[in-house]
């Protein structure tokens, strides 16, 4: 006899594998962004996630609960970006690479869109490494000031700080895209 | 100018808004695939070549050492594309071997003759690549899911080049486009356009019913769309030439793929693979089913003779979902084998004959 239809998964009786594929499903598009925010590359950041994965696979007996799952997720993504772009420092040197691949969607509105995004990976590159992970988690995963915390290692009051001095970076590089809306920044005289 | 910046709630919406649409812009390839290749039970306890990874290894030298990344690469200088039209330049791999496939560099060949045949090179070929043939089932010609090693260029032009011309590697399977049909295919980030030539594909061949005709365009749909890893609409052409419809169908708008349920196999064995050796003690098989009550049955047969068989469990109720199975095949005799998974039939033989798939394999 079929049990009572459960429409939530059972977290708790799922093994790794079927954590891995349900996790997969609603987390490897967003996570691989979050990596190629940090990485640059589209290629790497796919090897980042795949990492984390088989990481969390090996892990999810311990873990065994969906939200602890995707900060470990979360933490393996930032830290495996981490390392690889110290590697791909080292590469780029070499040969020198196309900047960031951001797809367009279609051949009309491409040129601008194309633009504004390098600009935007140009921009967060040039941050240090720490401003550039929190204002990732910030402002692509929306996590609060203590996830960010949790997912670093770090003080919120680093987090802060980071935050503050990541965020004002990018107002002054990324001004013509910020300022459609506003007035320009520093323009209280 | 001292201004903390994040107080200004406006520049933080500004902010947030830039940077989600820069991260969305970008696409991942499907991941799947590599993962689960990678957290196989057997992955890193065996110290033995695990026989159930050597389909994701190069095949006949083709693909080998970083392919994954250079896959990866492919995937979005072609998605980075903006003219949607594919282009030899946009991913040279791809246009000289999927474009214009010559004996030596298709797909299917090398596979074909000797799937595993030469030695590893040791690094996995993660970008395998899915592609949909036809086979037969007791409910008629339904869909079956084979992945073929991945050649190293766009991944979704493989796919539709190797779906319409075949052939598959399991002789199961078939084709049911008429022969000489090939195809180029590119996505955009937007639609996945298919570019057909090889004949008259525009009206449905005499001979051919509309259910094949159907299903010959699904066969593409679903193809593409899995090596894409995205269900984004598939518009297709004739010749480079938008077209009123393709083999009867209608084709002027992209299309969707058709409901699983009535258009693919509800028992898809993808692990053996056909032809694959095993040489260590265990068979790892796996596949995708949706079962009755989540249970089907598997045999291993010699000749007509079943010598070991039991009960899987898919890992989801009534909609196609993962399975494994992992066998203990050390007292098996070297020889030939078919692995063969067959749904549970809960009319007790009164409807349709379950959904059934099965895969020739050798033991060492």
């Amino acid at each position: 006899m079929a049990g009572p239809v459960s429409p939530a998964p059972a977290w708790h009786e799922t093994d790794a594998d079927g954590a891995v594929e349900q996790l997969y499903a609603a987390h490897w598009r967003p996570l691989v962004r979050l990596s190629a925010l940090l990485v640059r590359d589209v290629g790497t950041a796919e090897e980042v996630v795949q990492d984390a994965f088989v990481a969390l696979h090996a892990k999810w007996g311990s873990l065994r609960d969906p939200d602890r799952a995707i900060a470990y997720l979360r933490r393996a993504v930032v830290n495996g970006s981490r390392s690889r772009l110290r590697h791909l420092k080292v590469v780029r040197a070499h040969a020198e690479r196309q900047p960031a691949p951001t797809v367009a969607r279609g051949a009309d509105e491409a040129a601008l869109d194309t633009h504004r995004r390098e600009t935007v990976m140009e921009a967060l590159a040039e941050l240090p490494r720490r401003q550039r992970e929190v204002i990732a988690l910030r402002y692509y995963v929306d996590l609060s000031e203590a996830e960010i915390a949790e997912t670093l290692g770090i003080s919120r009051g680093a987090v802060k700080s980071h935050a503050s001095r990541g965020a004002a970076a990018l107002r002054e590089s990324l001004r013509h895209h910020l300022g459609d809306h506003l007035e320009p920044p520093g323009g209280s005289t | 100018m001292s201004d903390d910046p994040r107080l200004d709630p406006r520049y933080d919406a500004r902010l947030s808004e830039l940077i989600s649409d820069t991260a969305d812009s970008v696409e991942p390839g499907e991941g799947l695939t590599a993962i689960r290749s990678r957290t196989r039970p057997d992955h890193d306890q065996e110290t033995t070549m695990s026989s159930s990874r050597n389909w994701l290894y190069a095949v006949g030298g083709a693909v080998a050492g970083t392919a994954a990344v250079i896959i990866a690469i492919a995937v979005v200088s072609q998605l980075n594309n903006d003219d949607p039209t594919p282009s030899a330049s946009s991913s040279p791999s791809a246009s000289e071997s999927v474009g214009q496939p010559s004996e030596s560099t298709a797909p299917t060949d090398a596979a074909t003759d000797s799937p595993t045949s030469s030695a590893p090179t040791g690094t996995p070929v993660e970008g395998a690549v899915p592609v949909y043939y036809a086979g037969d089932s007791g409910r008629g010609t339904v869909l079956f899911r084979e992945f073929q090693p991945g050649i190293g260029g766009d991944p979704v032009a493989q796919s539709a080049y190797a779906t319409v011309a075949g052939p598959p590697l399991d002789p199961d399977y078939r084709t049911l486009w008429p022969a000489g049909t090939e195809a180029t295919a590119s996505y955009d980030g937007d639609v996945i356009t298919v570019d057909l030539t090889g004949g008259a594909l525009h009206d449905r061949p005499k001979g051919m019913s509309k259910r094949d005709a159907e299903l010959a365009v699904q066969q593409v749909v679903y193809s593409v769309q899995g090596a894409a890893g995205e269900r984004a609409g598939v518009q297709l052409l004739l010749d480079g030439q938008r077209t009123d419809q393709v083999l009867g169908q209608p084709a002027s708008e992209p299309l969707t793929n058709a409901d699983p349920t009535t258009t693919l196999s509800m028992m898809n064995v993808t692990l053996p693979e056909e032809g694959m050796v095993v040489s260590g003690d265990t068979l790892d098989a796996e596949g995708v089913a949706s079962a009755f009550e989540a249970t089907f049955q598997w045999e291993i047969r010699l000749g007509d003779q079943a010598v070991a068989r039991d009960f899987g469990m898919t890992e989801a109720c009534c909609e196609l979902s993962p399975w494994t199975v992992s066998v203990d095949v050390a007292d098996l005799a070297p020889g030939m084998y078919t692995f063969v998974a067959t749904n549970d039939d809960p009319s007790g033989g009164e409807g349709f004959a379950p959904d059934s798939d099965s895969k020739t394999f050798v033991i060492e």
